[in-house]
């Protein structure tokens, strides 16, 4: 019986280091889709249709929504503080330029149910907020006051590519909306 | 005398039904347990379960420092896994304990014993492949449908339509978790029209801000960010994985896009496919729930002067089929409806507003070992009062027996 | 000589050689505990001490305080706070000519209303003097040069100065260590910034960082009354309607409000504060950060509140604008500080009356539920049912080690006599203390290691007991006593080293009587059967090897029928506990297993007990087997029950413990039993084969 034991034990044990080497699977097949939950909606209450020609990358502590486009180029939607004034003059310093007195020259957006003024620039960028200076570098924006504080939708990159996605940023601002929060629970609750 | 011969499947059936099995198994057991408990400090309880318990683990090499050493590196001494030699240890009750066992009013209460044994091996095995579990944190005045699982990460492709996800489609979990740093892995979706190759698995690892040009030939940049590998927390919890994906359109050798994906990302990085985009996000895999959870009250009290918990409650509403139904969850206390369990497993207030966190649970097996418990108790009752029984009985005789002899001798 | 003869002396030398064993065992721990615990140099002379007077110490002792999140009376508190400071529930001094012994209560006495002795008294044991020379290397932050005067310089001559004419081990006063304070807290801050897990620090840190805690804690109980003590210094020059009320802090709470508007008023207009009244805020708040300290003595005044706040955060709630219940704070602060101002200008007496009506005036704002409660521990304290107990059980060891050495002679008989009944009392003694402990608690009686070292005691005791009434062969009697005697022991130097209140409440998972009732205990009763089982065995091993039992057949039989019953008596209990645990689990955390290492440990009991059942019905293990088994099983029950906690992981966090010595002692013990066994069997089974051999030999 200890013999017969002792054999069955071995043929045993090398059975599993064999089946246990063996598996092996490199090529996986995914049909399955989960149901939308109310997280879906997003974690701020932002919703944004970002153009195709954009990707979306990670956000940051300062950069709410972040994409980019092209080989360099960048579009970021954050909070600001402090004035309109202010910021519209700290974005054009960035490039050289002289500051504004007010926003009536300047071109106006509808963003957020609120109009919002489109701040442009070109030139050599002097870098700042971990951005390092560059040449022929461009600025288009978009500030909105939403109460006490503000909503900034900014691009940066090279001067040609700025001016060029200029259209697409305009669009992309005024279809930026806030979610409800009834809206968002209907469609969790419809979604099911 | 001649020795006897039995058939192979008689002599198989004696082993796998004999004594000698079951004190292997069970001695097997008791090391098993004994060093992954040793381990556990260092290596975390996840760890520990997914090399010492899980089905998977089919033999386990213990990793102690204490171990034997040969010029420096610790003896490999593998064991078979837990899993392994409860399924072994199963059989040899079934076979042993129930069929194999004399029958009899003397053995009644070690046969009642080993079919509670054998009840609450099943509740584990139950337990161990049905099972699911999540926590489901919420605040305050906010409700929730979902839970999140405490350890295994996902990758979910969706499509966005007009700033909003669609239904994501969810790569299982089992198939990532267990790739190593060197390997990849394909995952087909047909219905997208494009595969992604997965790579550079890191069970644990931060973002981190690069330059192109400072970017060596080891790191794998993309938008300026790229991973970085970190030391593995024994609290699985406080792990973020990371991983490198490729996107491969209908069957291109050339890839479309690549994706550096981290677990602590809240948002998706998205790629656009014939017009249409896709956000690809890496996190802790989503439980869906068939109902809402409304948290109406969340309450956490200290003992007065002290930051030792006395109570976490939660007063919630659950929302199913468009109807509520109002529920306290407190510590001790669950909530259990269809087959889901919410337990009270966390409070914080450091917020304006406090949050319950409720660990999930579903589990078929649920109130099994309580069953397994009763008729353990029994048979328990039965065999040792037997014995306990007849201990005395013989103890008074062997004792009259002593007093007589010593009055017989005066 | 007769084989019987022969079997009779070897019995008697091996009853000696057993005899000498245990004294030695017992009495060289016993010896190396006094040791380490007990102080060989003589009292330390205490000028001018004056010895508290009884009827203070009555009304102080039942006074309530609110500790560790509940109400308990100012003698727990204070022995705690005593433990935690100085090792011991009492320090002898020398006062008025006399070696005297100071109880908790007259050490906190001290603490609170005379500081300035309290200073004086060698509270402080430093068992390594490189504690204090370790201090010398490293700079000083200089924060820390600037408040404390010392700068690197100085700082060798002042710490070279308090360990001057002190041994290596030795006793230090807070007046002896108030000079390198600021030192030792700014490196306890720094090795707390390099290493914040005192479980990872080295012995030396994990020493700094106890004195330091020590000497923050009991800073806070010196300067607490500073509020009360109507010492406030008026400058010369600052205007002064009532010299003596505006000594008193409470006079500056009241008057507050008009000193503030005055000084708001002055500001606008440019005009100076006088000298004095910036010195003063500064002293009123230095007195008030002091007295925030977390010492509460005083119940809340909003009806719907349950904390205590300490007086200084009352005080800054006052100035800070939520005068709500200033009155009744301002009338607090006067009883206080007429507390202070009887035991200053008029004596204990005096102090004893006002003491009293700070205690009616604390307790009438009390459920009367909880005040009798106060009474109900504070008897509780007096009773001292574990000392006592352990007391008796010594003596009743005693008899049973006489009655050992000739048990069937008349002496022996008496002696087992004396020894059964000795138990019994000891035995009630732990009962009703465990009883009395559960009514306070008003919980079941098990709910920390302290709780399960008292729980495994009585049930031990009582389990042997019962077993002897069924046996009558004294075996498991003296098994019950020296298992009583080894508990008590153990709780005692749990407590001491541990220093907390273990009838604190319980956090919130736990707070369950229900599973308390049923797991817990169960789960212990096991522990206490596999610890019961091994000691039966250890005693039948030595009784083997050394002759006791002069071979006879009937009582192994007996003691290996008890040892296996022990061994399926802790299977139940540890297989039932175990599963209620994974149900409570279950309820608790959502899963029934977890392979949380208490878990694992109390999986472990269970497993071995199943080996040792299954081995022997399968005829692998036998007399020697199971014996040598169940002392083994020992080593499970203490990894299970001791061992886990020092791992510091899992979710049955509230047992966790520092340090493993004691432990691998014992493992070490159980170990070197299990090998005498052992070898002792394989030599009688060669014996026995080469005795075959031989008549085999000789019948051919």
């Amino acid at each position: 019986m200890f013999a017969f034991s002792l054999r069955l034990l071995c043929i045993s044990m090398f059975s599993l280091v064999f089946c246990a080497s063996c598996r092996k699977t490199e090529r996986i097949v995914v049909n399955e889709r989960r149901e939308l939950i109310v997280a879906d909606q997003g974690n701020h209450s932002l919703v944004a249709v970002m153009p195709p020609e954009w990707r979306q990358v990670p956000s940051t502590e300062f950069r709410m929504l972040n994409y980019r486009f092209g080989d360099s180029g960048e579009v970021f939607v954050g909070r600001s503080r402090g004035g309109l004034m202010p910021n519209i003059n700290r974005w054009l310093g960035q490039f050289g330029k002289p500051g504004l007195e007010n926003a009536d020259e300047l071109p106006k957006v509808a963003m957020l149910g609120q109009e919002g003024v489109l701040v442009t620039a070109s030139g050599d960028f002097a870098g700042g907020m971990g951005r390092a200076a560059r040449k022929n570098a461009g600025l288009a924006g978009v500030i909105v006051a939403i109460g006490d504080q503000l909503i900034t939708v900014k691009m940066m990159g090279g001067a040609d590519a700025v001016a060029a996605e200029q259209e697409r940023l305009i669009k992309f601002c005024e279809g930026l909306r806030i979610r409800s929060a009834d809206r968002g629970a209907d469609r969790g609750a419809d979604s099911k | 005398m001649a020795k006897s011969s039995s058939s192979i499947p008689v002599r198989l059936f004696r082993f796998f039904s004999g004594f000698g099995l079951a004190v292997t198994c069970l001695l097997l057991l008791l090391i098993l347990t004994w060093l992954s408990t040793l381990e556990q400090p260092a290596k975390g309880l996840y760890e520990v379960q997914k090399r010492y318990y899980d089905a998977e683990a089919w033999y386990v090499v213990p990793e102690l420092d204490w171990l034997p050493k040969i010029n420096g590196k610790p003896v490999s001494l593998p064991l078979p896994g837990a899993y392994l030699v409860s399924a072994v240890l199963f059989v040899n009750l079934f076979l042993g304990g129930i069929l194999r066992i004399r029958k009899g009013w003397k053995n009644i209460g070690v046969i009642i014993s080993h079919f509670s044994m054998i009840s609450l091996l099943i509740a584990g095995f139950v337990s161990h492949h049905y099972s699911k579990e999540g926590i489901m944190a919420v605040y305050q005045g906010d409700t929730s449908d979902f839970a999140q699982s405490y350890t295994e990460y996902t990758i979910e492709v969706a499509e966005i339509v007009n700033g909003e996800k669609e239904k994501p489609y969810v790569l299982p979990t089992e198939h990532l978790k267990n790739l190593g740093a060197d390997q990849s892995r394909v995952f087909e979706i047909p219905e997208l029209g494009f595969e992604l190759n997965v790579s550079g698995w890191m069970r644990n690892s931060a973002r981190v801000k690069v330059d192109k040009d400072d970017a060596g030939k080891d790191v794998i940049e993309v938008d300026g960010w790229a991973l970085q590998w970190l030391k593995t927390n024994p609290t699985e919890e406080l792990n973020l994985a990371g991983c490198h994906v490729d996107v491969f359109v209908g069957g291109d050798q050339e890839k479309t896009a690549r994706l550096v994906l981290h677990g602590g990302d809240p948002n998706a990085c998205t790629i656009t496919v014939d017009g249409k985009i896709y956000g690809l996000r890496l996190m802790r895999e989503i439980w869906p729930m068939p109902f809402q959870v409304r948290l109406d009250e969340s309450i956490g009290e200290y003992y007065p002067g002290t930051r030792k918990p006395s109570t976490f409650q939660s007063d919630i509403t659950r929302i199913a089929d468009g109807s509520e139904q109002a529920f306290r969850i407190k510590m001790n206390e669950p909530m259990r409806y269809g087959g889901y369990t919410l337990y009270q497993a966390r409070w914080e207030d450091s917020g304006d507003r406090p949050m319950s966190g409720f660990a999930i649970v579903k589990n078929p097996s649920d109130q099994w070992p309580k069953y397994s418990l009763y008729i353990s108790i029994l048979g328990l009752t039965i065999h040792f009062g037997m014995k306990l029984g007849g201990f005395v009985g013989k103890s008074s005789k062997t004792k009259n027996k002593e007093v007589s002899s010593d009055q017989a001798t005066a | 000589m007769s084989k019987e003869n022969s079997s009779k002396r070897r019995s008697k030398i091996g009853r000696w050689i057993a005899f000498i064993l245990v004294v030695l065992l017992l009495g060289g721990y016993g010896l190396y505990t006094l040791r380490i615990n007990v102080s060989s140099e003589k009292p330390r002379v205490i000028e001018g001490y004056e010895l508290w007077q009884d009827d203070v110490v009555d009304v102080a002792r039942d006074i309530g305080v609110q500790d560790g999140g509940r109400i308990k009376p100012f003698s727990t508190w204070a022995g705690f706070t005593m433990l935690q400071l100085h090792g011991a529930r009492g320090m002898k001094i020398e006062a008025e000519g006399e070696v005297v012994k100071i109880s908790p209560e007259e050490f906190m006495l001290d603490c609170l209303f005379r500081s300035d002795m309290a200073r004086k008294l060698p509270i402080f044991r430093i068992d390594n003097s490189e504690v204090i020379s370790s201090l010398a290397t490293g700079d000083l932050p200089e924060e820390v040069q600037r408040l404390s005067g010392i700068d690197n310089a100085s700082k060798n001559e002042v710490i070279r100065e308090v360990v001057k004419d002190k041994g290596r081990r030795d006793r230090y006063s807070y007046a002896e260590l108030e000079p390198i304070a600021p030192i030792l807290l700014a490196r306890v801050q720094k090795i707390r910034k390099e290493q914040p897990s005192k479980a990872k620090m080295t012995s030396e840190q994990r020493d700094t960082v106890d004195l330091g805690d020590k000497i923050w804690l009991f800073s806070g109980l010196i300067y607490h009354m500073d509020f009360a003590r109507a010492d406030i210094e008026i400058q010369e020059g600052t205007p002064a309607m009532d010299k003596e009320r505006m000594k008193r802090m409470s006079y500056w709470v009241r008057s507050f409000p008009l000193l503030r508007k005055a000084v708001l008023e002055m500001q606008p207009k440019g005009e100076q504060l006088p000298p004095g009244i910036m010195t003063l805020f500064s002293d009123l708040e230095r007195r008030m950060t002091r007295a925030s300290q977390d010492i509460r003595f005083l119940p809340p005044y909003a009806e719907d509140s349950e904390e205590w706040l300490p007086v200084g955060k009352r005080i800054e709630q006052v100035l800070t604008g939520k005068r709500a219940h200033a009155e009744a704070l301002i009338s607090d602060m006067e009883m206080m500080e007429d507390t202070c101002l009887a035991l200053r200008d008029e004596g204990q007496s005096a102090f004893s009356k006002q003491l009293a009506a700070w205690k009616k005036s604390v307790h009438d704002r009390m459920e009367p539920k909880v005040v009798g409660q106060l009474g109900s521990e504070v008897a509780y304290g007096k009773w001292n049912y574990f000392y006592r107990a352990l007391v008796i059980f010594i003596f009743a060891f005693v008899f049973v080690m006489i009655s050992w050495l000739a048990p069937r002679s008349k002496g022996g008989r008496i002696c087992t006599g004396f020894a059964a009944l000795l138990a019994v009392a000891a035995l009630g003694l732990m009962i009703a203390g465990i009883t009395h402990r559960s009514i306070i608690m008003e919980r079941s009686p098990i709910g920390n290691l302290y709780d399960t070292i008292l729980f495994i005691g009585a049930t031990g005791v009582l389990v042997l007991l019962l077993v002897e009434l069924l046996s009558k062969r004294a075996v498991a009697l003296g098994l019950a006593v020296f298992m009583g005697m080894a508990c008590m022991f153990l709780a005692r130097r749990y407590e001491i080293g541990d220093a907390n209140d273990h009838m604190d409440p319980l956090v919130a998972v736990l707070k369950s009587n229900f599973w308390l009732s049923t797991h817990v205990v169960t789960v212990t009763i096991g522990y206490m059967g596999g610890l019961a089982a091994a000691g039966l065995s250890t005693i039948y091993l030595f009784a083997r090897v050394l002759g006791i039992d002069e071979g006879d057949k009937n009582f192994r039989r007996a003691m290996t029928r008890i040892a296996y019953g022990m061994v399926c008596f802790t299977l139940f209990f540890s297989l039932i506990g175990t599963v209620l645990g994974g149900i409570w689990a279950n309820d608790s955390w959502g899963r029934f297993w977890g392979w949380d290492p208490k878990e694992n440990g109390a999986l472990m009991i269970v497993l071995w007990c199943l080996v040792v059942l299954h081995a022997r019905m399968a005829g692998y293990l036998r007399e020697w087997g199971i014996h040598v088994a169940a002392v083994f099983g020992a080593n499970i029950v203490a990894f299970s029950w001791w061992h886990v906690n020092s791992l510091s992981t899992g979710l049955h966090s509230y047992g966790f413990i520092d340090g493993l010595g004691i432990i691998w002692g014992f493992y070490g013990l159980l170990t070197a039993v299990c090998l005498m066994g052992m070898i002792c069997a394989l030599l009688e089974r060669r014996g026995k084969a080469k005795a075959k051999t031989n008549s085999k030999a000789t019948e051919n």
